[in-house]
Formats: structure tokens, C-alpha cells, sequence
């Protein structure tokens, strides 16, 4: 398990819905990281591009009957980051069942 | 950053991103007909790699190429049309040198100890195998991510 470490490029929530997504992934075409996000192409861009400078995906274009297919792939960068933020996010979580637990038992 | 993360909006958080790593899993993980296609593709190559000349005559090569073409322009066919490919594990490393194990054997059991059978018996088990290692791997959902936000 990695060491919990709080990263501001994956917390904006769809940085984070993507990588999760990407997460049992070697590949993903681009439109289909669209479709199951339900977002504009444009917003997807800026996203993916956010990520990409930070290291954590890497973009191949490939251009074939005049469109172009864009192929993202989750960087082991990218991936380890991941889980130390979603360790943060636990130790986090569990912090409030451990407050929620301790008001429901007042003796404890 | 100016917010500050409350263990509600880190549920919040880990709930989502579980449920995007479900996604992720039944993407990645093709349909099973496609997987059955490809592995009998595979065992069919691992058949007529086996098989002597004697068996099969001058078709072998042939044959062997046109199931690796297939093989490949059919697994170039599922990575368009499903978009994504699953991210391969030490078991998938196993597989290869499975798949190697059972060309060998293809190869070695009719030619050096005459078991004619052999080729056949090694395509059909590669085929069953990989099935097999499917079904376990598409059952097998990512660990749950928000567990601690459940709880």
C-alpha cells in the first residue's frame, strides 16, 4: 500500500473520477473516457492535458481516414500517486466513522 | 486550494472513484465472446504449430500465418470497437509463458515422443486455460475503494 500523500492535480473531482477510470486500465481511447464521463471533448482536453504535464497519463495520437484517435494511457507516476491519494482519502474517511462511532457509544 | 477536505467530502470523493473503477473494470474486460474468439485462435495456432508435416502437408505455414492475422487484425478490432484494454498482472505474465510451454509441448510430443495427440490436446487446453483466467479476472471487481466511507 502506498504512503498516503494529499495531490491537488487528482482532488478536483473529475481529475479524479478519470484517473479512477484509467485505474484497471492499460489503454483507453479518448471517446470512450467521454462517453462514460458524460463530458464535452473540450472539458475531457484540458483535463487529460492537466494530468499530462503533472506525468500521470501519457497521450498517443494516431491519425487514421482523416480523423484522429487519441489512445491515454495511466503512467506508473500517475499511478502511484493515485493510491497515495485515495490512502489519503481513506485516512480521512475513517477518521469521521472513528468520530461517528465514538457518538453513537458515548462510553467509549 | 483554499477549501478544506471534510471526511464527508472524502466519502464523497472515494464513493465516486470507486464507482468509476467499476466502470473502468467492465470496460477493460471485453465481452466473452470476444475473448473465446481470440482463444481459439491461439489454441488453433498452437494446434498447427504442432502438427507434422506428415499430418497437415504443405498447409501449415499458411494456415499458421492466416490464424496470426486474423488473431492480430481481430484483438485490433476489439481495442476500437471497446476502447480500452485491461491493465495486464503477474498472471497475464503467467499466461505467456504458459502460452510458450504449450508451443513447445505442441512441438515436442508428436515429433520426439509420436503422441500425435499432442498438438491438439495443448491448443485446446491454452484455450480452455485462458477462458478459464477470463472469467476469474472479469469477476474479480477492483477493491473497493470507499470501503472505509461505507463502513
Amino acid at each position: 500500500m502506498s504512503p498516503p500523500k494529499f495531490d491537488p492535480v487528482i482532488h478536483a473531482p473529475l481529475r479524479l473520477q478519470i484517473c479512477a477510470l484509467l485505474s484497471p486500465m492499460w489503454t483507453a481511447d479518448f471517446q470512450m473516457l467521454r462517453d462514460e464521463l458524460g463530458i464535452s471533448d473540450s472539458v475531457l482536453s484540458k483535463h487529460i492535458k492537466q494530468l499530462e504535464d503533472a506525468g500521470y497519463v501519457m497521450q498517443t495520437k494516431a491519425a487514421k481516414n482523416g480523423r484522429q484517435r487519441t489512445t491515454v494511457i495511466f503512467t506508473g507516476k500517475g499511478r502511484k500517486a493515485f493510491q497515495r491519494h485515495i490512502a489519503t482519502l481513506q485516512a480521512l474517511a475513517s477518521l469521521a466513522n472513528g468520530n461517528d462511532k465514538a457518538e453513537d457509544d458515548p462510553e467509549t | 486550494m483554499g477549501e478544506q477536505l471534510t471526511p464527508e467530502a472524502a466519502r464523497e470523493a472515494l464513493a465516486q472513484a470507486d464507482r468509476m473503477a467499476q466502470a473502468g473494470h467492465r470496460r477493460a474486460w471485453w465481452p466473452r465472446w470476444a475473448m473465446a474468439v481470440g482463444s481459439l485462435l491461439l489454441g488453433a495456432m498452437i494446434v498447427v504449430s504442432g502438427l507434422p508435416e506428415t499430418r497437415i502437408g504443405s498447409a501449415g505455414a499458411p494456415l499458421l500465418l492466416l490464424a496470426f492475422i486474423a488473431g492480430l487484425a481481430f484483438r485490433m478490432w476489439c481495442i476500437r470497437k471497446y476502447g480500452a484494454v485491461a491493465r495486464p498482472n503477474a498472471i497475464d505474465a503467467t499466461m505467456m509463458l504458459v502460452l510458450i510451454l504449450c508451443v513447445v509441448g505442441a512441438w515436442v510430443l508428436p515429433k520426439i515422443y509420436g503422441l500425435m495427440w499432442g498438438p491438439w490436446v495443448m491448443g485446446a487446453g491454452y484455450a480452455a486455460l485462458r477462458m478459464i483466467r477470463y472469467e476469474f479476472g472479469r469477476r474479480g471487481a477492483p477493491a473497493a475503494m470507499a470501503q472505509d466511507g461505507k463502513a
